[in-house]
């Protein structure tokens, strides 16, 4: 009776255990969505989910339902699939007009998928015939995808009349080896956040304040001037974190820029060493971290802490995308009020392009836009370019943009009425002009990991700035094999 | 008697081969999969490791025969050097936290604590970690050191010191992982030694204890000696399954920062999906092989662990002939 018992609580407790490990459905039910509904509600930020746009074939028998899959693994802006609900909408009625008989259905599939787990999804999903159609990633990834041979080229699509007024060079980042192979879906910068409260405590005027942008813009407000006035926040305690940098693979490389370096020969197709610039970068880094301003641990810490630090009074500086305005929206971040309206972090964040390192020099951001790119092994690529077509609709860009503050790619979706209403789009879009791209060599991830580690061994002090710099020299003969050095 | 067996053995040789067929049958069945796993699956998956080693095969999954190139690149790999070091810990430090950590508790319960039933209890409780997921440790650990204010030991060490908070797996990433792997995996030690200790002939104790054993000598005299063969086993088992596991460290610090808890096979593991080199990720792993094969080799001749398979193998009437 006694073994019996110790059985039954056992199984009990392997059970309740056991169901603590539930993972993620695969399989998630897709729920339908009708034309009255909005298929981009504020409350699916963050969240998973599965939609289908409702195709109607009453009263006419012969219609033929295409099934049309799109995916995208970044839940924090579920626009980027849940916009071709409307856009099969929009699509249907043309198909309509045309007297087709075809009709498009689409899956407008939203889950939270890490990027190194969206890669092999991705190639084994390709190689195993179960692509989706139609993939929302960073533009970075184009290379790698389109030298394995998984993407259908676009070339030709550019000359869609909605694409006529896309931001200039933007098609450099959906090209590699002289084909187009995606179409872009938005835009962004990485601009240095200031907390204007911060900056109150430390004697600045609303004034200062509100020509702080203009100043970072023009390099009368330099990179030395941001950091002494973060060491001066920090050792007056009014903050604890003076200046917080983000390492994430696009984030990071903005120092760098800034400090003059060279990191590809678009040319050559090769990885540039930029020996003194990268040793000058380490020694600013090794600086703001020797001096308190900046964490020892940054390259490990998590953005979202940051954020709460900065939008709580408790930083002064932040290295952070324009769309992370959206996080302290929905998220929950301030102690007080949980989520804050666009017009307090108005009032109370400001932001600018990273001061200069040298004041003769132009500022720098770095962008990553997304885009979309198409499956080869899609059985309709003409009705999958229509409805990329659709999806860049100025109406959409916009929606997607208020959603989760990135910047539209188009004149037309920066004009839109919705979007320049926005104070916080209006205030951050200007910071566009100073876009650089990282290559979409398929290479990328590999450098990306090579600057991040290299960064870290210096501010960790494991590595002096030359030995960090020769180290990269190795690191990045072994896996990117030949590199230009400077 | 022996003619009898002997000709019993040669009618069962003159069997039809249906016949042997059918009276292996249920067992045959019952080890089908097993065996498809063993000599078929891991085969064919081990081969296609190996070709896979010799090629430049990366993210277009391509096989491009590039010779010993990856093998030569590992050995000029800046980063080898440090995961070899961390390798090395990982295994011996674990494996020593397992052994005595599981021997004393299964000390402590089995022989110490006198009644069966809290020991038992005590056992049962050592247990769970065993029937938990994976998953539900690491995040339980990741929330033990969290490196904001809310984590635990912070909020601890706040109250008591008032320290600031610390970030705990960027300052020791390798030794907590260390602290996970041999605490929660100390609960297979602790069931091996436990059983080896209960079957100690009880009689044995008696006459120790008749003699005047104080409890130190009855451990080190009496209960050690029996424990040598399971602590042979778990050495060689467990020593061999923590050069090749890296679940845990995966989940709580993913080999990092900069490589500080990254271990072999979870470098062959994120050279191949995380940065999508196959072809050197599989190189990689390769070189587990002949240190797995050193090990077996080692514990075969010097560990005694041939004689004690022997001893596994002889049947009962083995035993009894030979007396």
């Amino acid at each position: 009776m006694k073994k019996q018992t110790m059985l039954m609580v056992m199984m009990a407790l392997t059970i309740v255990l056991s169901g603590c490990a539930k993972t993620e459905s695969t399989n998630t039910p897709a729920s339908q969505v009708s034309k009255t509904e909005n298929p981009n509600s504020a409350a699916d930020m963050d969240k998973g989910g599965v939609k289908k746009n409702v195709v109607d074939t009453s009263g006419n028998g012969n219609i033929e339902t295409i099934n049309i899959k799109v995916m995208t693994p970044d839940v924090s802006a579920p626009a980027r699939a849940n916009n071709f609900i409307e856009a099969a909408n929009s699509l249907n009625e043309k198909l309509e007009k045309e007297n087709s008989k075809q009709r498009v259905q689409v899956e407008a599939i939203v889950k939270s998928v890490k990027d190194d787990e969206f890669k092999q999804q991705f190639i084994f999903a390709s190689k195993s015939d179960n692509a989706n159609d139609i993939y929302a990633t960073g533009y970075s990834n184009i290379g790698w995808m389109a030298n394995g041979d998984y993407l259908l080229p676009l070339t030709g699509i550019e000359k869609e009349p909605v694409f006529q007024n896309q931001m200039p060079g933007y098609w450099d980042a959906v090209s590699w080896n002289k084909q187009v192979w995606g179409v872009i879906q938005d835009t962004e910068a990485r601009p240095i956040f200031f907390n204007k409260n911060v900056l109150k405590k430390l004697g600045w005027t609303d004034q200062q304040i509100a020509d702080l942008p203009k100043k970072s813009e023009n390099g009368e407000f330099t990179l030395a001037d941001m950091t002494d006035l973060a060491k001066k926040a920090v050792d007056s305690k009014v903050v604890n974190s003076g200046l917080m940098l983000t390492a994430g693979g696009k984030d990071l490389p903005v120092i760098f820029f800034n400090h003059g370096t060279e990191v590809y020969d678009a040319s050559q197709g090769k990885y540039v060493l930029d020996k003194s610039h990268l040793k000058t970068t380490f020694e600013y880094l090794n600086n703001a971290v020797s001096q308190g301003m900046l964490s020892k641990g940054f390259v490990s810490e998590s953005k979202d802490d940051m954020l709460k630090t900065l939008i709580n009074d408790e930083g002064l500086f932040l290295q952070a995308g324009v769309w992370d305005e959206a996080k302290w929206r929905t998220r929950g971040m301030h102690k007080v009020t949980g989520n804050v309206t666009s017009e307090y972090v108005m009032n109370n964040i400001g932001a600018m392009v990273m001061p200069v390192a040298n004041k003769d020099q132009k500022p720098v951001t770095v962008s990553n836009p997304w885009v979309y790119v198409v499956s080869k092994d899609t059985k309709y690529p003409d009705l999958v370019k229509r409805l990329l077509v659709e999806v860049s609709a100025p109406k959409l860009q916009a929606e997607h943009g208020l959603q989760s503050s990135h910047i539209p790619f188009t004149k037309e979706g920066q004009q839109y009425e919705t979007v320049k209403k926005d104070p916080w789009l209006n205030y951050v879009s200007y910071l566009t002009q100073y876009s650089k791209f990282m290559p979409n060599d398929p290479n990328e991830p590999k450098f990306e990991k090579i600057m991040k580690d290299a960064t870290q061994n210096v501010v960790s002090g494991s590595m002096t700035t030359d030995e960090a710099v020769d180290w990269m020299g190795k690191q990045m003969k072994i896996d990117l094999g030949e590199v230009i050095e400077k | 008697m022996m003619n009898d067996e002997l000709q019993e053995g040669s009618a069962a040789l003159k069997r039809p081969l249906w016949s042997k067929i059918r009276e292996q049958l249920a067992p045959g069945i019952m080890l089908l999969p097993f065996m498809l796993n063993q000599y078929v699956l891991f085969v064919i998956t081990a081969v296609i490791v190996i070709l896979i080693s010799f090629t430049s095969m990366d993210s277009a999954l391509q096989w491009n025969f590039n010779g010993l190139d990856n093998f030569k690149r590992a050995l000029i790999d800046p980063a080898i050097g440090l995961i070899i070091w961390n390798t090395v810990l990982f295994v011996c430090v674990t494996m020593f936290i397992k052994v005595v950590w599981g021997l004393t508790i299964a000390l402590s319960t089995t022989y110490y604590i006198r009644s069966q039933r809290v020991g038992r209890l005590f056992r049962m409780i050592w247990l769970l970690p065993r029937v938990s997921p994976g998953v539900v440790e690491a995040l339980l650990w990741i929330w033990i050191f969290s490196s904001g204010s809310n984590g635990i030991l912070n909020l601890i060490m706040h109250a008591l010191y008032g320290w600031e908070p610390v970030n705990w797996l960027d300052r020791y990433p390798l030794m907590i992982n260390i602290a996970l792997s041999g605490i929660m995996g100390s609960s297979m030690s602790m069931i091996i030694f436990s059983s080896a200790i209960q079957s100690i002939e009880k009689s044995y104790f008696y006459v120790a204890k008749v003699d005047g054993a104080s409890e130190w000598v009855i451990l080190r005299k009496l209960m050690l000696p029996f424990l040598k063969w399971p602590l042979t086993f778990l050495l060689v088992w467990q020593g061999l399954s923590m050069f090749t596991s890296y679940e845990s460290i995966l989940l709580l610090t993913d080999g990092g920062p900069m490589n500080r808890s990254e271990t072999w096979a979870l470098y062959a593991f994120h050279t191949a999906f995380s940065t999508l080199n196959f072809g050197y990720g599989s190189a990689i792993s390769l070189f587990i092989l002949p240190v797995v094969v050193l090990a077996m080799f080692i514990s075969y001749r010097v560990f005694g662990f041939k004689k004690m398979m022997k001893s596994a193998q002889s049947s009962p009437q083995d035993t009894e002939r030979k007396g």
